[in-house]
């Protein structure tokens, strides 16, 4: 997994940056463990299944607390031999760290700190993937936290709205479309893309997938495109009546 | 946001020809977990499209992940690919998250879809019960591809038939997502079962 393997090597950086650090792992909300370093499957998942218990028990306790926003931050237990630490990293995803005793608390601290920004960011924001790198990867940038850029765009219109127009098919995921006009200075920027990308026919899907927004939105703006007859669309094959089994 | 074209839009070497005048679209079904996103990126000529969400504590206990323990994400999107089929006419192939809670996505998907593939695996069977019945109810015509991981206990394809109860004609064949040839295949008797589906041509 693309995430996994990008997320070993900051791990590693933490484990051999630090001086008796044992294991250092990642792990969901859930408790399943996303990475891992020095250490081996069934002590991870062991490891991970635990610190799940922990953080919602920290949780719990942070309730509590009647000013506090009922979030854990870290939990360290020093026990016998050595220290444990849990550390939230994002939304969903929690650092783990077990280190012998002698380590530098006040340079794991540290440590993890940065860690866990590195982390975030590499949990919230999708993996670039080179030149195509939109295609693929979790992207949320228009995601359900920014609804508002998307009624920009589409001007509060919807999709079913867009569809209803008169005399013309409806889009569907594997219509075709093809540009047929060359976009112009003062078109909004998606127009802008979409008619750049259509110069060779191109599905809704893809537009969609390359644009970075919803196939309905992506539905709205081809629709105003096919009105102003900047684009043209070629409608898919329809199934036929005798493959519908019944 | 910026759409330099560098980096919005399909590279070169994925562009259409502008002769294709039209495209089907077939879907792969699955429970959770089965290899759907793995059997379209192994047909696909283009990388393909793939938005996952991380499978979070909501998922808990609604997901059954029992023998896929290790799997940390689940698809709540879309992944599709697309196979030239020649210059006038391109396939796609989406696959689609097979857990209840999404099955709104199906409705633009099954809509003039030509068939389905419906990718089981064998250490969890039930998790395609659900979704074999929607096909059924929707008319879409389906093949049943056995995804074989190392770990899977291997049945008889019969026993197979007789335990997701599907009637004789619906084609069952045993593959490997990881392979492309393999994946090829399953939607080679997917075609040739849309084919025995369609009438001869009256004779005049």
């Amino acid at each position: 997994m693309m995430q996994q393997a990008s997320m070993d090597w900051m791990l590693k950086d933490l484990a051999e940056g630090i001086p008796e650090t044992r294991h250092v792992l990642v792990l969901s909300s859930d408790g399943l463990c996303m990475a891992q370093y020095g250490t081996d499957t069934d002590t991870a998942d062991r490891l991970a299944a635990a610190c799940a218990g922990l953080q919602s028990l920290a949780r719990a306790v942070a309730t509590e607390l009647p000013h506090g926003d009922g979030r854990m931050r870290l939990v360290v237990i020093e026990m016998s031999g050595g220290f444990f630490y849990l550390m939230a990293a994002g939304a969903r995803a929690y650092l783990a760290v077990l280190a012998d005793e002698g380590v530098d608390a006040g340079l794991m601290g540290q440590g993890m700190r940065d860690l866990v920004a590195r982390i975030g960011e590499h949990l919230t924001t999708p993996p670039r993937q080179g030149r195509a790198g939109r295609m693929s990867g979790t992207d949320h940038s228009w995601g359900q936290d920014r609804p508002e850029r998307l009624y920009v765009i589409t001007g509060g219109r919807s999709a079913l709205r867009a569809q209803a127009a008169p005399g013309r098919p409806a889009l569907d995921l594997v219509t075709l479309v093809v540009a047929c006009a060359e976009p112009r200075p003062s078109m909004p920027p998606e127009a802008t893309a979409i008619l750049r990308m259509c110069s060779s026919p191109l599905s809704v899907a893809e537009i969609s997938a390359y644009l970075g927004l919803p196939v309905s939105v992506t539905v709205v703006l081809l629709a105003d495109l096919l009105e102003g007859k900047q684009v043209e669309a070629r409608s898919p094959v329809p199934r036929p009546s005798f493959l519908t089994v019944r | 946001m910026d759409y330099k074209s560098s980096d919005s839009g399909p590279r070169h070497e994925d562009l259409l020809p502008s002769t294709v005048a039209s495209a089907v679209k077939v879907v792969v079904v699955g429970g959770f977990g089965v290899g759907k996103t793995t059997l379209v990126g192994a047909v696909s000529e283009i990388r393909p499209l793939t938005t996952e969400e991380t499978m979070t504590q909501a998922g808990a206990g609604v997901d059954d992940t029992a023998g896929v323990e290790r799997k940390s994400e689940t698809t709540v999107a879309m992944d599709f690919g697309r196979i030239s089929i020649n210059e006038q006419l391109v396939l796609y192939l989406f696959g689609t998250p097979g857990q209840q809670r999404f099955w709104f996505l199906w409705d633009g998907l099954f809509e003039g879809a030509l068939g389905a593939v419906v990718l089981v695996d064998t250490r969890r069977l039930e998790v395609s019960f659900d979704v074999i019945g929607l096909l059924e109810e929707r008319g879409v015509p389906f093949v049943v591809a056995v995804n074989t991981f190392s770990t899977s206990p291997s049945h008889p394809l019969e026993e197979l038939r007789a335990a997701l109860d599907l009637p004789g004609d619906v084609p069952i064949v045993e593959c490997d997502a990881r392979s492309r040839d393999s994946s090829r295949d399953v939607l080679l008797s997917l075609m040739r079962y849309l084919y025995s589906l369609t009438p001869a041509p009256e004779a005049s």
